[in-house]
């Protein structure tokens, strides 16, 4: 398949939320939350560098280009709250998502349904079939494990480097689709 | 579903707060592992053991586990 590339003003409202995707005026937020020491404690450390981060966004602006790469800006009341990128998007069609972090004093739907935009994004408008996990989500992530799996997230294997076991899997279009709606549920947002 | 049978399951949402740390005075909203997801799992729970439904709103708003417990109660 072809990759299908997003303007890069794309921008969209639902669930109460707004979406766009990050510039290089976002570097500062961005920084800030990367570097939060209870917000990142999973992800991949980054240097508290303004000037480094302007440039690493420079450098996924070309990826977004290609479409291989969206790094989604979200917004409450008009407001950042928080951000979640697809990568490594491919011709067959999968993709992975992380960088999933955001402000602690926001609404608490408002990053629940940040993933399910992201995903309805990938699997809806970019028409990828299958996000894999294979960066894993680290055995201590509890919430987030528990949380992948009410997605439909399959953990398949286990990976080991010097931070830990991380549990890989995937998940598929259909199985995100029938599970997005209980969620939805729960949340009492209807689709 | 009795208060000490609900403390224990709301109790077990949370992944880092010892049960021993949560009663029905526990602030919940001051655990260190208070958040969207773990609200999301008390939701969860409630709806799927209590066959009720709670919002993120009053989750956020009542004060203590016994709280939230009376107001399950009175819907």
């Amino acid at each position: 398949m072809e990759l299908i590339k997003l303007s890069p003003d794309f921008s969209l409202e639902k669930y109460g939320v707004q979406v766009r995707l990050v510039n290089e005026d976002d570097a500062d937020f961005i920084l800030r939350l990367r570097t939060d020491s209870k917000l990142s404690r999973y992800i991949h450390s980054t240097d508290n560098d303004l000037e480094k981060q302007k440039e690493w966004i420079r450098g996924y602006k070309e990826r977004e280009a290609q479409g291989t790469e969206f790094y989604f800006m979200f917004l409450h009341n008009g407001e950042r709250a928080g951000v979640r990128r697809l990568y490594s998007i491919k011709e067959d069609g999968t993709f992975t998502g992380g960088s999933w972090l955001f402000l602690p004093d926001i609404p608490m739907s408002v990053s629940i349904v940040s993933m399910i935009i992201s995903l309805e994004v990938a699997f809806g408008m970019l028409h990828l079939t299958y996000d894999d996990l294979y960066d894993g989500v680290h055995e201590s992530n509890t919430k987030v494990i528990k949380f992948c799996k009410m997605l439909g997230v399959e953990f398949t294997d286990t990976i080991i480097d010097e931070k830990g076991k991380y549990f890989i899997g995937g998940l598929t279009k259909e199985t995100f689709y029938k599970r997005e709606k209980e969620i939805l549920e729960l949340l009492n947002i209807t689709c | 579903m009795d208060l000490n049978e609900f403390i224990t399951a709301f109790a077990e949402q949370f992944d880092e707060t010892s049960p021993s740390e949560i009663n029905a005075h526990t602030d919940y909203r001051d655990l260190v592992d208070w958040g969207s997801l773990t609200a999301l799992s008390v939701i969860a729970m409630v709806k799927t053991q209590m066959n009720k439904k709670v919002t993120g709103e009053e989750l956020y708003s009542c004060p203590t586990v016994g709280d939230l417990y009376n107001l399950l109660n009175s819907k």
